[in-house]
């Protein structure tokens, strides 16, 4: 007869599976990575006479590719844990300062990022409404601790905000994102 | 809650993701409720106690010292 834990494959942090962990590692890599060489493109693209270099934009949407493949693997697996960790890395790269200065590529690329953002919130919501009742629990714990903490960082950056550097928007996600992550853990260990 | 879960499972001869197929639940929701540390919804309860031919009584004792865990 199956013992308790003898079918998962854990990295003994709470739930996150060993399975998970390299298409993670991947979706980060090539998100960074593919992102970092279209930036350098689209900085280029700026300079007068500088005509399309397949070298720049073809690992650059390589990368992208690989990123949205190894996503749609751990959403099949329906590994959210890992999914969360992915948007908690890459979050950080999209800051609006970072992006080419004409305003027209700033519009496209701020409408992208919020077509992206919402495409991912509704494909993490169905997931998680696709879990059973217990996983359900561990999500909704999980978003109890985000927002508590969350709350609580917000307060005390507010109290020390004379003397902290300016606080970027993407980086309130993210720390939203990984105490999600963290709150996530913390829950799944209680249940184990 | 207490529960007979493991006993009636070991005298079918299931191993928990059996039993967590039956229930249509992950193996881990199983593993939780065996070793008292959920406590399942009554939908839940209730298609434990079809899948064993039960009554939900005759599964799921309520604990004596009252303490809640799901």
């Amino acid at each position: 007869m199956q013992d308790a834990t003898a079918d998962e494959r854990t990295l003994g942090l709470g739930g996150m599976s060993r399975d998970g962990l390299l298409p993670a590692l991947l979706a980060v890599a090539g998100l960074w990575g593919g992102l970092a060489v279209l930036r350098l493109y689209a900085w280029h693209q700026l300079e007068p006479g500088w005509g399309v270099h397949l070298g720049l934009l073809l690992p650059g949407f390589l990368g992208l590719v690989l990123a949205g493949w190894m996503a749609t693997r751990l959403a099949r697996r329906r590994d959210h844990p890992w999914l969360m960790f992915v948007a908690v890395v890459v979050l950080p790269i999209f800051q609006p300062q970072n992006k080419p200065g004409v305003l027209f590529w700033r519009l496209v690329g701020g409408v992208c990022g919020l077509a992206l953002v919402a495409v991912a919130v509704y494909a993490f919501v169905r997931m998680v409404a696709r879990t059973d009742e217990l996983e359900r629990r561990i999500n909704q714990e999980a978003l109890s601790f985000a927002f508590a903490s969350s709350l609580v960082l917000a307060i005390a950056y507010s109290l020390f905000q004379d003397l902290l550097p300016p606080l970027q928007g993407v980086w309130v996600a993210a720390a939203m994102s990984a105490t999600w992550l963290l709150g996530w853990n913390v829950s799944w260990s209680r249940y184990r | 809650m207490r529960n007979r879960l493991r006993v009636l499972r070991a005298e079918r001869e299931w191993s928990q993701a059996e039993l967590a197929r039956r229930l249509s639940v992950s193996r881990q929701t199983v593993n939780a409720i065996e070793n008292g540390r959920y406590d399942p919804s009554l939908p839940l309860a209730f298609a434990i106690a079809g899948v064993f031919a039960k009554t939900i009584e005759e599964i799921f004792v309520p604990d004596a010292r009252g303490r809640k865990t799901g």
